[in-house]
């Protein structure tokens, strides 16, 4: 966020990892994904991702928003936004302050708007841990099991 | 249709432990731990960083590069490449100015 003034090209990155392409394992990154091929690792993000409609992902994944048109298998983890689009499938769990599931979509898993039990306002993003939050990770689980 | 065409390029952000495979040209500009097999070309650009073995039909590596290598037809390490490992391939290019350490096979029998 801070390095966004110094070089200015790293903000305007985008990663796009094509139809053919199978990548098993972890996957870090701080800009945007495109995905139209098959992933099967864990994905955390300080930026967007896109799955596309060849794309599938079978990972639990950790983004700063998501837009899901093809397949993903896993819990789903955003700062700001998922959004399953029409073609989108998925099975998973889903923690994000706004969640769209538009008309066609298919989905099966839980969903937990945070901002439910805080103030809307009141979560404002911390600069220094975008990747781990292990705050909002240690939230979850508990109150996942409770319900 | 554009199957000749595509690319994948891992911008310099992206960190990948564990395995990549693909049909498909990769561009590797950031962070690969693990193993790549790609039946296609792959570059390691300069910002690059690979710590991987790979198995491929093309490699140039401008970045830095830690692994062995299989390729099928070509193996090329630029000026600025940076590679220690173990190269086997028909065709090894080592420009001027690049760094490398470890074994070439180029199958002369």
């Amino acid at each position: 966020m801070a390095g966004k003034g110094e070089n200015g090209a790293k903000s305007a990155t985008t990663t796009a990892i094509g139809p053919t392409i199978i990548i098993k394992g972890k996957l870090r990154s701080d800009e945007d994904l495109i995905v139209k091929g098959r992933i099967e690792a864990e994905i955390s993000s300080s930026k967007a991702l896109l799955v596309e409609n060849s794309g599938i992902i079978k990972a639990n994944i950790r983004v700063k928003s998501a837009r899901i048109s093809g397949v993903l298998v896993g819990n789903v983890t955003a700062e700001e936004l998922v959004e399953i689009a029409p073609d989108g499938r998925m099975v998973g769990d889903l923690t994000a302050p706004k969640i769209i599931i538009n008309d066609g979509a298919a989905f099966r898993g839980r969903i937990d708007m945070q901002n439910f039990d805080e103030a809307p306002k009141a979560k404002s993003a911390e600069p220094s841990a975008p990747a781990k939050v292990p705050a909002s990770g240690g939230d979850q689980p508990p109150a996942a099991h409770a319900k | 249709m554009d199957g000749d065409k595509t690319a994948t390029v891992l911008g310099p952000t992206v960190e990948i432990e564990g395995e990549i495979e693909g049909e498909e040209d990769l561009v590797i500009q950031g962070r690969i731990q693990g193993k790549i097999v790609s039946r296609k070309d792959l570059t390691v650009d300069s910002s690059g960083n690979v710590e991987a073995s790979i198995t491929t039909k093309n490699l140039a590596v401008s970045g830095m590069l830690v692994g062995n290598v299989t390729a099928t037809e070509r193996v090329e390490v630029r000026k600025e490449g940076k590679m220690v490992g173990d190269i086997k391939a028909p065709r090894v290019v080592i420009a001027d100015g690049a760094k490398f350490k470890g074994n070439i096979e180029m199958g002369v029998d």
